[in-house]
C-alpha cells in the first residue's frame, strides 16, 4: 500500500469491489429487472392478457374505486387510489386500519391493498394472486425476511462502497482510453480483466449515476444530520411536509364524524388546475371524519425531475386547502431529477430497453470483477495447487460464493416465474409461495456451490440456469394461451408478454452459450497428454 | 423514441466510435498487421470524424426527446454501440472499418426518413 | 517496516491496514455528517433546500474522505490528515450548537 497512488488505488478498488460485490449482484440483478415491474406483473398475471378491458375515463375509475372504498374500508384511516395509467391499466386501492385502542404502531402492517377492475369496479378475483415485478423491485432495495430499516442500510452501505470502488477504479484505470475498446479473449486473467473494464467504461456514465442516485434516494435515512441540524425545533416531520407534499394534510386528530365531500368534483378541480393532465394519486386521510383531507398528486409526466405537485382539498367541504410542491427551487428540482434518473419513470419503452442493457451490462461488470479476483489468486497459488494443495479458504468461499450467486442467481429468477406458472391459483399465501420458490431454489444453488465450488459445478448451475430460463417460454405455452406463438406470431399481444418471453430466452440462450464455451474448454484440457495436464489445469483452471 | 430515431443514432455511434478507433495505434494495427501506426494526417481526420459523429448522435436524440431526457438516451446509445465496437474489433478487426464505413453511408438515408418522420 | 515476509503479510502491515479502514470508514462517515449539519444550517438558500443540498453533497465528501485515507503514505498520515479538518469541523459544529 505503500507503493504509490495508483496501486493504493488498485488495492483500496479490489477490496471495496470484493466484500460487497455478491450483494450488488442482487441489487444489480433485481434492480435491472424492476425497469420492466409492471409488465412483468403482467405476464405473471396470464388472466389478465386476453382483452385487456376498454379503458375508462378518470372520473369513472375514481367514482368506481371510491365506491369500493365505502363499502370496505369506511372506518379506515386513510385511503389511497392510484387511476389507470398508459403502463397499467387497473385501479389500485388501498388502506391503512385504524390503529387498535391507542396502539399506534406500523402503519405499513396495517396497510392493505387490492386491485380492481376498471371495467366494473369490482375486486380483481380473475387474476391470480402474485407481488410479480413489484417483488423484484422491493428486493432491489428492502432485500427479504428481514427489517426494511436493515435491508436499506445494508444495501446503503454497499452502494457507498460501490461508489468508493467506482472513483477508484478510474483512478486507477490508466490506460482508460487507450483501452477503450480493447478486449483480448482466451487468455485468463487478461480477458477477465477486459471484460470487467469493457462493462465499466463503456457504461460509465450509468454506472456512476445509477450508484450516486441510489443513494440519493435514501439519503435521508443514512444522513439525516442536515435535518437534524436545520430543523432542529420544528423536528423533522415539518422538514418532510415541505419535501414530500404527499405526507401533506395528515393530522392526527380525526374529528367528529362528517360526511365526505364529493371526490368527483374535486379530482375535476384539480384537473382544470393542471390544465386537464391526468391524475396520478388521491390520497384521503380521516375520511368521514371532520379533519378529513384529500391529497391528489399528477401522474408524473415526462420531464426528469420524479417531483410532483399536490393539492391538498378539505375532506368536508370540497375546498382546496394549499398546494404543496409547486413550483419547486432549484435544489428540489436537481434532487427530484436525480431521484427521477434512478426510477427512470420518464423512459419510453425504448429509453428504459437501454436502461436494461446498460443495467445487465452492469451485472457483467461486478460478475467480472469477482471471477478477476479467484483467477488472479488462482494463479498466485499456482504453485500450490499443481502440488495437490487445496486452495486458501479464502480462494474457496469466493470461488462458492461467485458460483452460488453468479449462476444461482439466474436459477432463483428463473424458479420464481416457474413458480408462478406452476402455483395452484386459489393456494391461499400464493404470493408468498412464490417468493419462497425464488429463494429456496437460491438457497439450494449456493449449499452446493458450498459444498463443491468446481469447474463442474460452473457448468452444472449454468446449464440449470440456462434450461430453466429457456423453458420459461415453452412452460408459458404449455399453462397459458398467451404464449408466443399467440402473442408474437399471431400478433395478438399483449407486447409486454411477447418481450418477456424473448427476453427470458435471449438470457437463457446466453447462458447456454457459456456453457457451451466451458465444455469446449473441458474437452480442450482432456486431450492434453497427461505431463503436461498439471501445468494446463493450472492454466485453465484460471479461466 | 422512434425505431427510426433510435436506429439512426446507433449507425452514427458506431460509425464515430470506429472512427475514434482507428486513429488508436492499437486498434490500427488490429486492424492492419502489427506494428501498423496511422499518418497524422489519417489520424487527425479519423478524430474528427469520430467526434462528430458522438456529436450527432446526441443532437438526434436532444431533437427526439429534449435536452435532459436526450443526453440521457444519448449515453445509452453510446454505450450500446461501444460493446458492438469491441465485438468486431475483437472478432472481424479486418472488417470493421467497412462496416463503419457503411454505417456511416447509412446514415444519411436513415437521417432524412427520421426527419420526414418526425415533421421537420 | 517490510510489508510482507516469506509467510505473507506481516502483523504491522495488517494492524496498518486495519486502520486505515477504521479511519475511512469512521472518519469519513463522520466528517461526511459534520459536513451535512453545518452546511444545511450555513448555506446561503432557503432552508429545505439547504439540507438537500448539504445531504447530496455528503456522498462525494465520503467518498473524497475514504480516497484520501488510502491515497496517504502511510497510516500516520492517513489518521492526521483525517484528524485536522475532523477537528476543525467538529469546533464548527459545537460553536454552531451553542450558538442556536
Amino acid at each position: 500500500m505503500r507503493e504509490g497512488f495508483r496501486q493504493s488505488m488498485a488495492w483500496l478498488h479490489t477490496w471495496s469491489g470484493l466484500l460487497v460485490c455478491w450483494v450488488l449482484m442482487l441489487v444489480f440483478a433485481a434492480g435491472t429487472a424492476s425497469y420492466f415491474k409492471e409488465e412483468i406483473t403482467l405476464w405473471m398475471t396470464p388472466e389478465l392478457h386476453a382483452g385487456a378491458s376498454a379503458p375508462v375515463s378518470q372520473q369513472v375509475a375514481l367514482e368506481r374505486a371510491v365506491a369500493h372504498l365505502e363499502r370496505n374500508a369506511a372506518a379506515a384511516k386513510r385511503w389511497f387510489i392510484t387511476l389507470p395509467t398508459e403502463r397499467s391499466g387497473a385501479i389500485r386501492v388501498g388502506w391503512v386500519a385504524q390503529p387498535k385502542d391507542g396502539a399506534n404502531g406500523n402503519a405499513r402492517s396495517r396497510f392493505k391493498s387490492e386491485i380492481l377492475d376498471p371495467a366494473t369496479g369490482q375486486k380483481q378475483s380473475a387474476a391470480r394472486q402474485t407481488r410479480g415485478g413489484e417483488f423484484l423491485y422491493r428486493l432491489h432495495f428492502d432485500l427479504h425476511y428481514m427489517p426494511v430499516v436493515w435491508a436499506r442500510w445494508i444495501v446503503s452501505i454497499c452502494a457507498l462502497f460501490m461508489l468508493v470502488a467506482i472513483v477508484s477504479g478510474i483512478i486507477t484505470h490508466k490506460r482508460i482510453f487507450k483501452d477503450f475498446f480493447t478486449f483480448r479473449p482466451g487468455k485468463g486473467q487478461r480477458s477477465w480483466l477486459d471484460a470487467h473494464n469493457a462493462t465499466a467504461v463503456l457504461a460509465l456514465p450509468y454506472h456512476v449515476m445509477i450508484t450516486y442516485t441510489g443513494l440519493v434516494t435514501l439519503m435521508f435515512m443514512i444522513m439525516p444530520w442536515g435535518i437534524q441540524s436545520a430543523y432542529k425545533e420544528q423536528g423533522e416531520s415539518s422538514f418532510f411536509a415541505e419535501v414530500f407534499p404527499t405526507g401533506a394534510g395528515r393530522n392526527d386528530k380525526a374529528g367528529g364524524p362528517a360526511r365526505l365531500a364529493p371526490l368527483g368534483p374535486i379530482a375535476q378541480q384539480a384537473e382544470a388546475h393542471w390544465n386537464g393532465a391526468r391524475l396520478a394519486t388521491i390520497v384521503v386521510n380521516d375520511p368521514g371524519h371532520e379533519n378529513a383531507s384529500v391529497v391528489i398528486t399528477r401522474q408524473r409526466t415526462r420531464t426528469l425531475s420524479y417531483l410532483q405537485p399536490a393539492m391538498v382539498f378539505d375532506g368536508v367541504t370540497g375546498a382546496q386547502s394549499s398546494i404543496v410542491g409547486e413550483g419547486p427551487s432549484a435544489v428540489a428540482v436537481t434532487r427530484g431529477a436525480l431521484y427521477g434518473l434512478h426510477m427512470a419513470h420518464f423512459a419510453d419503452a425504448w429509453l428504459r430497453a437501454l436502461f436494461f442493457i446498460c443495467g445487465l451490462s452492469g451485472c457483467v461488470m461486478v460478475a467480472s470483477g469477482a471471477l478477476l479476483w479467484a483467477v488472479k489468486t488462482r494463479q498466485k497459488q499456482a504453485r500450490a495447487l499443481a502440488q495437490g494443495a487445496a486452495r486458501s479458504v479464502g480462494l474457496r468461499l469466493v470461488d462458492a460464493l461467485n458460483i452460488g450467486v453468479i449462476a444461482g442467481l439466474p436459477i432463483a429468477f428463473a424458479a420464481y416465474f416457474w413458480a408462478n406458472r406452476l402455483v395452484p391459483v386459489d393456494l391461499p399465501q400464493r404470493p408468498q409461495m412464490e417468493i419462497n420458490c425464488f429463494f429456496a431454489a437460491w438457497a439450494a444453488a449456493a449449499v452446493l456451490a458450498q459444498l463443491r465450488p468446481s469447474m463442474g459445478m460452473w457448468r452444472f448451475q449454468l446449464s440449470v440456469g440456462a434450461a430453466m430460463l429457456m423453458g420459461i417460454p415453452l412452460l408459458n405455452g404449455l399453462t397459458t394461451h398467451s404464449h408466443l406463438g399467440v402473442t408474437l406470431f399471431q400478433g395478438r399481444g399483449p407486447w409486454p408478454v411477447a418481450g418477456f418471453d424473448i427476453t427470458v430466452l435471449l438470457l437463457g440462450v446466453a447462458l447456454a452459450l457459456v456453457v457451451r464455451v466451458l465444455y469446449r474448454r473441458e474437452k480442450k484440457q482432456a486431450k492434453v497428454p497427461p505431463a503436461g495436464k498439471v501445468a494446463a489445469a493450472r492454466l485453465t483452471e484460471t479461466a | 423514441m422512434s425505431l427510426l430515431g433510435f436506429a439512426l443514432a446507433l449507425v452514427l455511434a458506431y460509425g464515430g466510435w470506429g472512427a475514434l478507433a482507428m486513429a488508436m495505434d492499437r486498434h490500427y494495427a488490429d486492424i492492419h498487421g502489427r506494428g501498423a501506426e496511422p499518418e497524422p494526417a489519417l489520424r487527425r481526420r479519423m478524430r474528427g470524424l469520430g467526434t462528430l459523429g458522438i456529436v450527432l448522435v446526441f443532437g438526434v436524440a436532444v431533437r427526439m426527446q429534449g435536452w435532459t431526457i436526450g443526453v440521457v438516451g444519448g449515453l445509452g446509445v453510446l454505450a450500446i454501440a461501444g460493446v458492438l465496437q469491441v465485438l468486431s474489433l475483437t472478432y472481424v478487426p479486418a472488417r470493421m472499418p467497412w462496416v463503419a464505413r457503411w454505417a456511416a453511408y447509412a446514415a444519411a438515408p436513415l437521417a432524412i426518413l427520421w426527419l420526414i418522420e418526425s415533421g421537420t | 517496516m517490510k510489508s510482507t515476509t516469506q509467510s505473507g503479510p506481516t502483523a504491522y502491515y495488517r494492524l496498518a491496514v486495519l486502520s486505515r479502514v477504521v479511519a475511512a470508514v469512521a472518519g469519513g462517515y463522520a466528517l461526511a455528517s459534520l459536513s451535512t449539519s453545518l452546511l444545511a444550517a450555513w448555506l446561503p438558500m432557503a432552508r429545505a433546500d439547504a439540507v438537500m443540498t448539504a445531504t447530496m453533497l455528503a456522498f462525494i465528501v465520503f467518498t473524497l474522505v475514504v480516497i484520501w485515507v488510502f491515497a496517504a503514505r502511510d497510516a500516520w498520515r492517513a489518521w492526521g490528515g483525517l484528524l485536522l479538518p475532523l477537528l476543525v469541523l467538529a469546533g464548527l459544529e459545537w460553536c454552531r450548537r451553542s450558538a442556536s
